[in-house]
């Protein structure tokens, strides 16, 4: 709080919009991928477009059944889920979701994940030009399919091709989601950038494990899985500033985001919006609580935009 | 409710109208994607331990609260830090008007530290509420008898059950048979209400402390046999217990040509559909591989039991 003033700060004259490539965001809100279901899970607990922008969990070009149980072990600070991507396939949602889907949120970003590189750029190319589709968010790093880590995120050569496939398949905004299970991200990051890539968002979950002495059994049915939750936050905020320094285009980042002082760290280090994943789990109504606290916090250090946090870490 | 699977049981639907008509008043409005679930914080105003060292957390709702059925459930937790990050999955004990306002009711076991801090929360604090969620338990029962096989805090949605068809003034409430069972007579949490709310109460004990001595599937394969000598024989089997509790619960109703609904406890990471974590794999387990996923969650808690794929619970 201003010491000058005892009034209330003036809430709603703090501008939370941001700019993620061609994206105007209201907010700096976005879901992750994969903890928000296809957005209308989400109805009965706020408005999608109080969100700066919905993204969807991951589709695929066939359908997939997900993962064997178990499939979430809780964690100190964290949560290891491997869900294994289950969803009904691309022609299932455009057929069949995103009708009712369109026009709900403010932005919508679809998800997708190719089974080899060449499939990214045909989902891409199937939901070009579909009205109510905002941009597209390429999962090249999911940890839980076949064969562990998809191996697209790993090669910056590899990255650079995917994303150049799908940048020829559509006009749509790109954002690449990064892995962190990797030695130099911002190699990915920068691969993903020269192929076109509107954004990168990171991080994807970091891969780990649980085991259970007694039992001998581990605490997945698949082994390793993906952690995320608070437990995961330093990392990803180190891994967004990295990037953020190695590319020009906007980073949005990823990791353990449960308040809006989480999200301002995030710009702080360089994002320039967020993505709210695990914390939706306990608490639905996130993403519009999170809003109403970032403009307070803001209004109560005399900010008048989100955006003058951005990239705002002075280091030396 | 979208995915609700009743298998053969529903083409069996010929009673019960009452009840259903109620029901599909409230599950109508949870179809498909725009579910009545809300979010909502909660303030205790009575945590009763009781025997079998559990709690009855009642709690009033602040703000709207959806009608709830038997069978739902909802997901608790406290925005304190040392609170675990997964909210928590309970069974509704109850949900009720009270003077304008909703009273939610839960039987909590503190197995562990979530639910050992919901167990310790004072007549005023705050809880968080997500729900109700999942399916009801009563959805088109068949006409019949309904018995009730409940193991230990298993019982909850079942004193939910009865209750709500007692003030309901359902009349199969009197009709439906309740079988609790537990290690000892101590353990048989919310015996007396479930007594008070059941037409007949069976209480079964591992070291015969009370009622009958021996586990819950011996003790219903007496009262199904029992109808049927009657000529009234069961139209369903109702169950909520453990797992090995329940499945046992299943064979001795398959042996005698009953349906069954089990009601799934399993790990949950949101219960609103989202995370997809509570997979229940279902199919026809006669045939090799022939399952698949359903959220226990949103297609269920209740599964028809001759659905389920026990060995990959």
């Amino acid at each position: 709080m201003n010491p000058a003033t005892s009034e209330q700060p003036a809430t709603d004259t703090v501008d939370l919009s941001v700019q993620v490539g061609p994206l105007h965001l209201s907010n700096p809100l976005m879901t992750a991928s994969g903890t928000a279901g296809l957005g209308l899970e989400m109805e009965p607990f706020f408005d999608l477009a109080e969100a700066g922008a919905i993204v969807v969990k991951t589709l695929t070009k066939a359908p997939r059944h997900g993962n064997p149980m178990p499939r979430l072990v809780e964690t100190p600070s964290g949560l290891l889920n491997s869900i294994g991507l289950p969803n009904k396939g691309i022609d299932h949602f455009i057929e069949q979701v995103l009708p009712r889907l369109a026009g709900h949120a403010s932005c919508l970003v679809i998800n997708i994940a190719g089974t080899c590189t060449g499939e990214f750029g045909e989902l891409a190319s199937k939901l070009d030009g579909l009205p109510g589709v905002d941009g597209l968010e390429l999962n090249i790093s999911c940890p839980n399919v076949e064969g562990g880590d998809l191996p697209f995120g790993r090669d910056p050569d590899v990255v650079h091709r995917l994303v150049g496939d799908v940048r020829s398949a559509t006009a749509l905004p790109i954002i690449t989601k990064l892995t962190p299970n990797v030695s130099d991200i911002a190699a990915v990051a920068k691969a993903a950038e020269d192929g076109g890539s509107d954004a990168v968002s990171l991080i994807n979950t970091l891969l780990g494990m649980a085991v259970d002495w007694r039992t001998g059994r581990p605490g997945l049915g698949t082994v390793v899985g993906g952690l995320s939750g608070p437990a995961i936050k330093p990392v990803a905020l180190r891994m967004v500033w990295e990037v953020s320094r190695s590319v020009a285009i906007p980073v949005v980042g990823i990791g353990g985001i449960t308040s809006a002082d989480d999200v301002l760290e995030f710009l702080c280090a360089g994002a320039t919006a967020v993505q709210v994943g695990t914390t939706h789990y306990r608490t639905p109504d996130a993403i519009p609580r999170l809003a109403a606290e970032l403009s307070r916090l803001l209004a109560e250090e005399g900010r008048t935009s989100a955006r003058d946090v951005i990239g705002s870490m002075r280091t030396g | 409710m979208a995915g609700w699977n009743r298998g053969g049981v529903g083409a069996m639907a010929v009673g019960a109208a009452g009840a259903n008509d109620r029901i599909r008043a409230v599950m109508n409005a949870t179809a498909a994607d725009s579910r009545t679930c809300v979010s909502r914080i909660a303030h205790v105003v009575a945590n009763t331990p009781v025997s079998g060292g559990c709690h009855c957390i009642e709690a009033r709702v602040e703000g709207e609260w959806p009608g709830a059925r038997a069978g739902q459930f909802a997901m608790l937790s406290l925005d304190r830090p040392d609170f675990p990050l997964l909210p928590r999955p309970f069974s509704l004990l109850g949900s009720r008007e009270v003077d304008g306002g909703h009273h939610v009711e839960f039987l909590i076991m503190p197995i562990g530290k979530g639910s050992g801090m919901l167990c310790a929360l004072g007549v005023g604090e705050p809880l968080n509420v997500v729900g109700p969620l999942g399916g009801a338990m009563e959805q088109d029962l068949p006409a019949g008898p309904t018995v009730c096989v409940a193991g230990g805090y298993g019982v909850a949605p079942f004193v939910f059950l009865l209750e709500q068809w007692g003030r309901e003034g359902e009349s199969r409430a009197g009709s439906t048979t309740a079988v609790f069972g537990a290690r000892t007579a101590e353990r048989l949490s919310l015996g007396e209400r479930l007594t008070a709310a059941a037409g007949a109460t069976e209480l079964c004990t591992d070291d015969g402390s009370i009622g009958f001595t021996g586990r819950v599937d011996a003790a219903l394969a007496q009262v199904l046999s029992a109808h049927a000598e009657r000529g009234e024989p069961v139209g369903m089997v109702l169950t909520c217990g453990p797992e090995a509790m329940m499945e046992a619960v299943g064979k001795v109703c398959r042996a005698a040509d009953v349906p069954c609904r089990a009601s799934l406890e399993t790990y949950m990471g949101c219960g609103y559909a989202v995370c997809n974590g509570c997979a229940v794999a279902v199919g026809d387990p006669s045939k090799p591989e022939g399952y698949t996923y359903e959220l226990a969650c949103r297609e269920g808690t209740v599964f028809d039991e001759e659905r389920l794929w026990w060995k990959l619970l």
